[in-house]
This record gives C-alpha cells, sequence and structure tokens, in this order.
C-alpha cells in the first residue's frame, strides 16, 4: 500500500472504522513509514480529544468495582505464577491474512500427523506459534489448554498480543463431535460478558481447527466454545492478556 | 502517539476533575505518566484509582454515549481499566499521551461491542447530536476541558456530524457518504479536517 493509500485511509483508521483487512493493511505501513506515523498520530490525538470532551459522572460505586475488577485479574495471574513474559515483536506484518494462509497450511499437515484429536490441536497450535516465532513476527503472550468437557474434546488457544496492530488468537480444537456443530467461540470479559469470536470450522474427521483475528485480547478473561445447543465444551481461562 | 520534541511534553495537560477523593487529578508529565503505568502493572490499588480519577469520567462518558445505557458503560469502563492494567507494559510516554492510549483502547472495546452486539446497521440516520452539547454540567469543570469544548463548538455542524457518526457510533466512510448522499471524498476530507481541528485545540490547551 503507497504512502497516498494510507494517508487516505488514516482519519478512518484513527476513528476506529476501518475494515479489519485495511486496518491491517494500513498497521503494516505504519511499522515502517515514519512520515505516515506522524500523521496517524496527529489524527489519533483529535480523536482523544473528542474522547475526552464528553465525560459523563459515572455511578458513585464504580470506582471501587474497578478496582475489584483489577484486582481480580492481577489475583488470577498471582495464582498462576509468573507472568509469561510479555514479549511484543516490532514486525507487525505479522497481523495479515497472507502469512496466516500460508502458516494454515503447516497446521494442517502437522495436524495429520498427529496421533489424536487432542494431540493434533494442541501439536498443530504449538508447532503455529513456532512457526510464527520463526519468522520474526509475534511472540504469544499466552498458551493455554482449552479443557473439554467430557471425551477426547480439547486442543489450545494462543493468544498474541500486537503492539500497533490489533491483536489476535488462535484457537485449534480437536475431538469435537460432528453432531454438535456448529461450535462458536466466545470470548468472556471481566464483567462476564461473553463476544463472539467466531465459529469453528471443521478440518476433517474429528477435527476442527480455526485462527482467528481480532481486536483487544486483553479485555478477555476466558474462553468458551459451545455447541449447536449452546452447552460449553471447552474452556480455556486465560491468566494474562 | 506522538513525536519526540513535541511541546506538550511540558506543558499543561487536559485533565478532568473525578470522582475519586484519593488522588486529586492534576496535570502529568510524560515521567509521571510512565511512573504511573509502571505502578499500574503491578495492579498497586492507589495506581488504578489514579488512572480512574483521570479517565473514568470520560471512559463511561463515551461507553454511554456509543453504547446507550449506563449498564453497558459501566461494563465498558471496568474492562477498559483491566484492559488497561494489561497493557502498561507497553505504554511509552516517549510515543504518545497517556489520554491518547487510554481512550483509544477505550474506542476500540467500545466499537468492538456495538460491532458485535448491534450490527452496525445505518438506517436511519440519528439526530443531529452534537458533541458540543454533550458533557457534564457540574460546576468543577477545569478550564482545559472548556476549551475542548469550545473548539468542539468550532466545527462545523457537518464536521461535528461526521465525527459523530464515525466516532461514536462506528459508521466508515463510505456509510456515511451513502447516507449522506455526499461524495465519499468529501467525507473523508472533512473527517480528517474535523480531527486536525480537535488535535489543534489540545496544543492550545497545552502549549
Amino acid at each position: 500500500m503507497s504512502c497516498a493509500e494510507v494517508r487516505d485511509l488514516l482519519p478512518q483508521h484513527a476513528l476506529g472504522v476501518l475494515p479489519a483487512d485495511r486496518r491491517r493493511a494500513v498497521d503494516e505501513h505504519l511499522a515502517w513509514c515514519a512520515g505516515c506515523r506522524k500523521e496517524s498520530a496527529d489524527l489519533a490525538e483529535g480523536a482523544a480529544v473528542a474522547a475526552l470532551a464528553s465525560p459523563v459522572a459515572p455511578p458513585a460505586d464504580l470506582e471501587d468495582r474497578v478496582v475489584r475488577a483489577v484486582a481480580r485479574a492481577a489475583g488470577r495471574e498471582r495464582r498462576r505464577g509468573p507472568r509469561v513474559a510479555l514479549v511484543v515483536a516490532a514486525a507487525v506484518a505479522l497481523a495479515s491474512v497472507g502469512l496466516a494462509g500460508a502458516l494454515a497450511g503447516r497446521v494442517q499437515r502437522l495436524e495429520d500427523a498427529a496421533a489424536t484429536a487432542r494431540d493434533r490441536a494442541d501439536r498443530a497450535a504449538s508447532r503455529f506459534a513456532e512457526v510464527l516465532e520463526d519468522v520474526g513476527g509475534a511472540t504469544p503472550v499466552l498458551s493455554t489448554p482449552l479443557e473439554g468437557q467430557e471425551g477426547d474434546a480439547g486442543g489450545r488457544a494462543l493468544l498474541f498480543d500486537a503492539a500497533q496492530a490489533r491483536d489476535f488468537a488462535l484457537v485449534v480444537a480437536g475431538g469435537l463431535p460432528r453432531s454438535g456443530e456448529p461450535y462458536l467461540a466466545y470470548l468472556v470479559s471481566p464483567s462476564g460478558r461473553r463476544l463472539e469470536i467466531g465459529r469453528l470450522r471443521a478440518t476433517g474427521p474429528g477435527q476442527l481447527s480455526r485462527y482467528r483475528f481480532f481486536a483487544d485480547l486483553a479485555a478477555a478473561r476466558d474462553l468458551v466454545v459451545v455447541d449447536r445447543t449452546g452447552r460449553t465444551v471447552l474452556t480455556a481461562e486465560f491468566s494474562l492478556a | 502517539m506522538m513525536g519526540h520534541g513535541n511541546p506538550a511534553a511540558t506543558g499543561l495537560r487536559i485533565t478532568f476533575t473525578g470522582g475519586s477523593v484519593t488522588d486529586p487529578p492534576g496535570p502529568l508529565t510524560p515521567q509521571a505518566e510512565q511512573e504511573l503505568m509502571r505502578r499500574l502493572i503491578s495492579g498497586d490499588e492507589e495506581a488504578v484509582r489514579a488512572l480512574y480519577a483521570r479517565f473514568g469520567r470520560p471512559v463511561f462518558g463515551m461507553g454511554l454515549r456509543m453504547l446507550g445505557s449506563p449498564g453497558a458503560a459501566e461494563e465498558l469502563t471496568q474492562d477498559v481499566f483491566v484492559a488497561a492494567w494489561r497493557k502498561a507494559g507497553r505504554y511509552d510516554a516517549a510515543r504518545g499521551r497517556l489520554s491518547t492510549w487510554l481512550m483509544a483502547i477505550a474506542h476500540n472495546l467500545a466499537v468492538d461491542r456495538l460491532r458485535r452486539e448491534s450490527g452496525r446497521v445505518p438506517t436511519a440516520v440519528d439526530g443531529l447530536e452534537e458533541l458540543a452539547e454533550v458533557g457534564v454540567s457540574e460546576e468543577e469543570a477545569l478550564l482545559a476541558r472548556e476549551d475542548v469544548r469550545r473548539v468542539l463548538a468550532g466545527l462545523s455542524v457537518g464536521e461535528r456530524r461526521l465525527l459523530h457518526l464515525s466516532y461514536f457510533r462506528g459508521w466508515t466512510a463510505r456509510e456515511i457518504a451513502e447516507a449522506d448522499g455526499i461524495p465519499l471524498g468529501t467525507v473523508k476530507t472533512r473527517l480528517r479536517t474535523a480531527l486536525i481541528k480537535l488535535r489543534r485545540v489540545q496544543w492550545k490547551v497545552e502549549g
């Protein structure tokens, strides 16, 4: 994408209304272009002024609820041991569909080579993370197992925290019966709200895999996968983002 | 983000009086903002309260404006501060103001929720809700905020409307162009003009 094309999109970028693919393209450009980055920063400051200009007094107890929410999140992390190194790669080109598409093939091949559905999913996800690191992209800030409620179902969720581009998650699951399709994945926010992030797509008998980009993983507390009836079949608890 | 050598680095910050009694907001230097975020990483309660005192109102106000209900705005506010805690290690005062960083987090979360929950269907155009008319009526409003309001009021009606639809309603330039029957290029140009005007206001306040 040229500077002229990027400049044309920067106001919408600052206002947060660009479609995901264009946003990623702009982010990739900004990673190396100082001139456009300066323009982007200026416009973002303007957007922040608009945001700051609408203060409304919240309920008096909201401050304490905020403090408790942060304390809960921090407490969960302390209980789970030392924080995974929060390594954020400088390159944001990682968050591109092209690269993910290329990697998907490798994930699939690795899946096929693994033994059980659960192992397949787990190994594929781990390998995916290694590949991303190999290409100098991003390091997952969290790799956490997806615990199945029954049978062989299981998998792994990897969260990638991008400094400038949007964060994204990779969810690979296996061992889920076809009868339960479609499976939907949700993030659970600290306030308990569920945000749908996508549908798990079957890639072969007994296998399901899915990778998905979305925004602001930092707001995620847990990730759950539910079957067609709404029953939770997989759960991953995040201790950090 | 902001560039290096920014005169705002030593100037007055836009601040708001918050509901907290633990740490009344005042101007913060970039060093103080960085220190605040360093304390926040460890989950320091006073740091959370200090951050909330500065940004609780605008975050809640944004949530109320975008999501439409106090309950949703309260949930958003909690999520924003948890997200700020989680991302605090990545805040770099040399690259931008804390206000820009935090409000971008808030806006991203609000837009995500708006799109997921409302489908963001740009049908009937909302009434001409003007930025400059939104806000609090408390006597405690700081001069800086009033300056911002004056400048918001200085935007043209068209610019305010575009900013409202885009920033607070999540409409793309194309959706606005189609709804209002004006050329896409004009929408983009006006959005940029509005943002640059707003930024100039901030410079004026901080300078």
